[in-house]
């Protein structure tokens, strides 16, 4: 192996898989999906990354100016694109998902991508999102407060009913910031 | 055991590169990749140099300095350590990034395989993909058609 005369050559490409893959998932979803323009080996790469990581935040609109019209589209377009890559991905096991997201109009969406997420056996989950809306489905799903897989819980902002019987086997690390309980 | 804090210590291993180069460790580094752990269960002379094939002896040697760190990290804080491993990290070059990472992931060494991996992360993060692939000299091999539907087919991820 050569080590000196290397200027102007793409190692990186030369990676396998799974490396590539481990370098994309420390990045937010947006911008892991951006890499499949760079060249041909890195086209479908994003669907093989084990981490699902949206950030509202990233996306158009959110969090700018207070209009309605500005903030349901970019809901809209926030909810395409999460529904696009978890319907693209190929990965039999989510390793983490983390959801960053202020939703005004629809929250139902949310609850399915919780369901995708834990019946792929996820390990970490970090979700922080406001609902300014009065709905219904304030419930996280059922099932959510039996994920044996579960190793890392990060809630925030979110409201939360608890049920009476919780269980998380092999949780080690629980953070809860800025909780709204809904009941006792 | 209670005797193993001695003994461990006190034993040296030999890894061998694929460029014949040789290193003399203490087993608790070397042990720090559990390639070489598995080998050496296996193995019955220790003294014997251990083969670490498809690394060079350059990048052995970074490996090792990673590993010799690591095994002692009681002496640092976590803050300490972690400084350590970015200052590490930021003095390599791509070249040696790569072969780093191959041999992270060849040796099995979990927290040099994050360590780079994320270093590899951060600089592509923030960047377009133009600034990507002149980074990485990544050669774009799209018909620019090719490359305008990539972006059709995802606007959303080429937005600032």
């Amino acid at each position: 192996m050569d080590f000196d005369a290397n200027e102007g050559v793409d190692r990186i490409s030369d990676l396998p898989n799974h490396i590539l893959c481990h370098i994309l998932s420390f990045l937010p979803t947006k911008y892991a999906v951006g890499t499949s323009v760079l060249s041909t080996r890195w086209r479908y790469l994003w669907t093989s990354v084990p981490v699902f990581n949206f950030d509202g935040r990233l996306h158009g609109g959110f969090n700018s100016i207070f209009n309605m019209n500005v903030f349901l589209e970019s809901e809209i377009t926030f909810r395409n694109v999460v529904n696009r890559v978890m319907l693209l991905n190929s990965i039999p096991n989510i390793q983490k998902f983390r959801l960053v997201y202020d939703c005004h109009y629809n929250a139902a969406p949310i609850f399915t991508w919780l369901q995708v997420g834990i019946s792929h056996c996820i390990l970490e989950l970090n979700l922080d999102f406001c609902l300014s809306v009065l709905m219904e489905l304030m419930m996280l799903p059922k099932n959510f407060f039996m994920r044996c897989t579960l190793v890392v819980l990060k809630l925030s902002r979110m409201p939360l009913i608890v049920p009476s019987f919780v269980s998380f086997p092999k949780l080690k690390v629980l953070e809860i910031r800025r909780m709204v309980y809904l009941d006792d | 055991m209670a005797s193993t804090s001695t003994s461990t210590l006190s034993r040296k291993l030999i890894l061998k590169s694929s460029d014949g180069e040789k290193f003399e460790v203490d087993e608790n580094v070397a042990m720090q990749s559990q390639t070489i752990k598995h080998m050496i269960e296996d193995l019955d002379d220790i003294n014997s140099p251990i083969p670490v094939s498809i690394v060079t002896g350059t990048i052995l040697s970074k490996v090792i300095e990673y590993c010799k760190k690591h095994a002692t990290e009681d002496s640092d804080s976590d803050e300490q350590l972690k400084q350590w491993d970015k200052e590490y990290a930021n003095n390599m070059d791509l070249n040696t990034l790569y072969y780093l990472l191959l041999a992270a992931n060849y040796m099995e060494i979990k927290g040099l395989l994050e360590l780079i991996t994320q270093c590899v992360a951060d600089m592509i993060k923030g960047k377009s993909p133009e600034e990507i692939r002149a980074h990485f000299n990544i050669k774009n091999d799209f018909t620019p058609q090719e490359e305008a539907n990539i972006r059709n087919e995802n606007p959303w991820a080429f937005e600032n």
